[in-house]
């Protein structure tokens, strides 16, 4: 627990959205444009390395573009949560492999009943080997490494894409070695997406297994990207979430240990819901959110959210 | 009669244990025990049953593939010689095998370019080459193996193997592909693959910045130290990028007007030209690349890179509507569904955006994306030659 960051977030919810509010989740697609009428923020908030509890609304300071609002606050505890996992099978990381599916039915069993997960995994394409499934479910998880290239941007276009209803919350992991290469989805394009999604996304740092021999069939072009870990650690840090890398997070350490100190934390954080005023609704929001009482504190919240 | 009893069980005891030394011996994973067997899988090879042949090298372990490179080559031309009247045939079996294991080997990580083993992945496929040419003048079945090797190669990105330099240079041209264009002089998937081999300098995965209707966008590509810290070197950086760009433009232009594969010449000099930032002849240049061919994969790789060139005009209603074009051909393919969505997204229409995605992931082929494909040259026909070939060595 001592090496914990966390952090959570988000923002979304968008009236077309909460028109969908009483749909099921098999009543999908809905929309989560954010809207003037509501907007959630995920905050964690830490003292040092440890997690401050029992706060509520009162405690919280939030700002919307430099205008203070009037906010509700709940813990997370208490709402279900989809988890998205996504794993990087590619050409570098697929030796790992049989590690990585012990680690995912290990994941599985740490959610609580109410939470449901899915498991994207990367290479040559997205794929999904195991779609939406409620907590507890025993997955198959007989696939194969993708191989290939690492469209790392791609999943993450997918992974924020998905709408959770609005009383749930979505939190995105992805192991990946943070090489992406050949994704449609610019970075630029991604950085604006972490801007119009409520989803957490954390990136957890995975090395190797794999690609032994840049002569591989359908490897990387060797032009990658050399700042993909910029743009990953922005991406994250803008929905509230962060990269962690294996010097300072875990140091081989499995994706299983990694994932539960993140689960942990992401469920000590809280909602702060309100319905911002005194803003125009257009535009990128900036959001700053703050503990007063505690000025030591490190809060980690979603940087902002384009409204329409 | 005990001493009998014992000698007796000494003896019983002294095979078992030679049997199960034996035993193990010939399981040791020692070099000699390690080796597979040349002769009879060439012999099993050329009788047809390619899969089974194929499969023990597929599986066996590096250390003993790597002898089997080594062997093959020193065995293989003795085995065909050893029946001279099947001497063609048994030419054409060890070729087509010695492809079949480099692709196998390929397929996970073993082509190197470079290393200290005796014989590598280039080698085997230049030995295999050598022995085709004895077979006398060049058929249909070498002309098979050729393309076969042609688009192994593509598929490793070993594009210096294919020819060499890949930009002007006073140097002669060397590489694989000399042997081929030697043998199939008027082949126009080689000189194709010519082209593509000189043009792989630019197969970058670059991306380009984010779209922004009305306004034009470049590529996303960090400059070098050196560039930032001295403008006059990155105009001539510039400068010489420019003209070997237009070097390697030139033999896709050459192939234009040629029936067989002037559509994917215009294809890729469509890339070209979206790489080196001519976004408007870029467009052009696939437009007319798809309306050439009746080849989907060859549309919608056309559409999609017309669309990508459309937002970098900042045409993005265009761009929409080359990405549609592209799903019409080819429903459900994951690039173009990707880059429509993220338009649709940014334009503010998250639903439509997930709608897309959420009906290509459920309905999503299992094959190869074409556009995630393309930097690799021919490697997509690389089965289909395979298979043709197998029809040549077929008894």
């Amino acid at each position: 627990m001592t090496r914990r960051r966390i952090a959570l977030i988000v923002a979304v919810t968008l009236s077309s959205m909460m028109a969908g509010h009483a749909q099921s989740q098999t009543d999908r697609p809905r929309v989560f444009r954010a809207t003037t009428t509501s907007v959630a923020v995920n905050a964690s908030v830490k003292r040092g390395n440890r997690i401050v509890a029992n706060l509520t609304a009162r405690d919280f300071r939030l700002t919307d573009n430099g205008v203070e609002q009037a906010i509700d606050a709940l813990s997370i505890e208490s709402v279900p949560v989809d988890v998205t996992l996504f794993l990087d099978t590619s050409g570098s990381t697929a030796g790992k492999l049989d590690d990585m599916k012990q680690d995912v039915q290990g994941i599985i069993r740490l959610l609580r009943p109410g939470d449901q997960f899915r498991l994207l995994t990367i290479g040559d394409s997205v794929y999904e080997p195991v779609p939406w499934v409620p907590a507890g479910t025993k997955v198959d998880l007989s696939f194969g490494a993708v191989g290939g290239i690492s469209l790392i941007q791609d999943a993450l276009l997918i992974a924020l894409l998905h709408p959770p209803q609005p009383d749930r919350r979505h939190l995105i992991v992805g192991m990946t070695d943070r090489q992406d290469c050949g994704s449609v989805v610019s970075s630029g394009l991604l950085r604006e997406l972490t801007g119009r999604s409520e989803a957490v996304l954390h990136l957890v740092e995975f090395s190797g297994g794999g690609g032994e021999s840049n002569y591989r069939v359908r490897t990387c072009s060797p032009r990658a990207r050399p700042d993909g870990v910029r743009i990953l650690d922005d991406a994250a840090a803008r929905t509230g979430g962060q990269l962690h890398t294996q010097s300072f997070f875990f140091r081989s350490s499995s994706l299983l240990r990694a994932f539960k100190t993140i689960f942990d934390d992401f469920r000590q954080s809280y909602v702060l819901r309100y319905s911002p005023s005194g803003v125009d609704p257009k535009g990128w929001h900036a959001i700053k959110v703050e503990v007063p009482a505690i000025k030591e504190a490190t809060i980690r919240a979603r940087l902002g959210y384009y409204g329409q | 009669m005990i001493r009998q009893r014992s000698t007796f069980r000494t003896a019983a005891l002294t095979s078992a244990l030679t049997a199960a030394f034996l035993c193990l011996l010939v399981r040791a994973p020692s070099t000699q025990s390690d080796r597979l067997d040349v002769p009879a899988l060439l012999t099993l090879y050329s009788q047809g049953d390619f899969d089974r042949a194929v499969a023990v090298v597929a599986r066996a372990s590096r250390n003993q593939a790597q002898v089997f490179q080594a062997w093959l080559v020193s065995a293989g031309h003795s085995w065909a010689h050893d029946v001279p009247d099947q001497l063609k045939p048994r030419l054409l079996a060890a070729a087509a095998f010695a492809l079949e294991i480099e692709a196998a080997r390929a397929e996970r990580g073993d082509w190197p370019q470079m290393g200290n083993t005796a014989c590598n992945g280039r080698c085997v496929i230049e030995w295999a080459c050598a022995i085709l040419r004895a077979r006398g003048q060049a058929d249909d079945a070498e002309r098979l193996w050729h393309l076969a090797a042609i688009a192994l190669t593509g598929g490793v990105r070993d594009w210096t193997f294919l020819v060499t330099p890949l930009a002007p240079s006073q140097r002669p041209e060397t590489g694989h592909l000399v042997h081929a264009r030697q043998r199939l002089p008027g082949e126009p998937r080689v000189k194709l693959a010519r082209a593509m081999a000189l043009a792989s300098r630019y197969d970058t995965t670059n991306e380009m910045d984010t779209p922004r209707a009305g306004v034009a966008t470049a590529p996303v590509v960090p400059a070098m130290p050196v560039i930032r810290a001295s403008p006059a070197m990155g105009g001539l950086l510039a400068e010489r990028r420019s003209a070997q760009l237009e070097f390697v433009m030139q033999p896709l232009r050459d192939l234009l007007a040629d029936p067989a594969v002037g559509a994917e010449a215009r294809l890729r000099l469509g890339y070209l030209l979206f790489r080196g930032g001519d976004y408007e002849a870029a467009v052009e240049a696939e437009r007319a690349a798809a309306a050439a061919s009746s080849d989907p994969q060859l549309q919608y790789i056309a559409h999609f890179l017309s669309a990508q060139a459309s937002q970098a005009l900042g045409d993005l209603a265009a761009a929409e509507a080359m990405y549609s074009r592209a799903l019409a051909v080819r429903p459900k393919s994951q690039s173009a569904t990707l880059g429509l969505a993220a338009l649709r997204l940014l334009d503010g229409d998250p639903a439509t955006a997930y709608e897309l995605v959420e009906q290509s992931r459920a309905d999503r082929r299992n094959d190869d994306d074409p556009w995630r494909m393309f930097l690799y040259g021919d490697f997509t026909r690389l089965p289909g030659l395979i298979r043709a070939l197998r029809a040549k060595v077929r008894p």
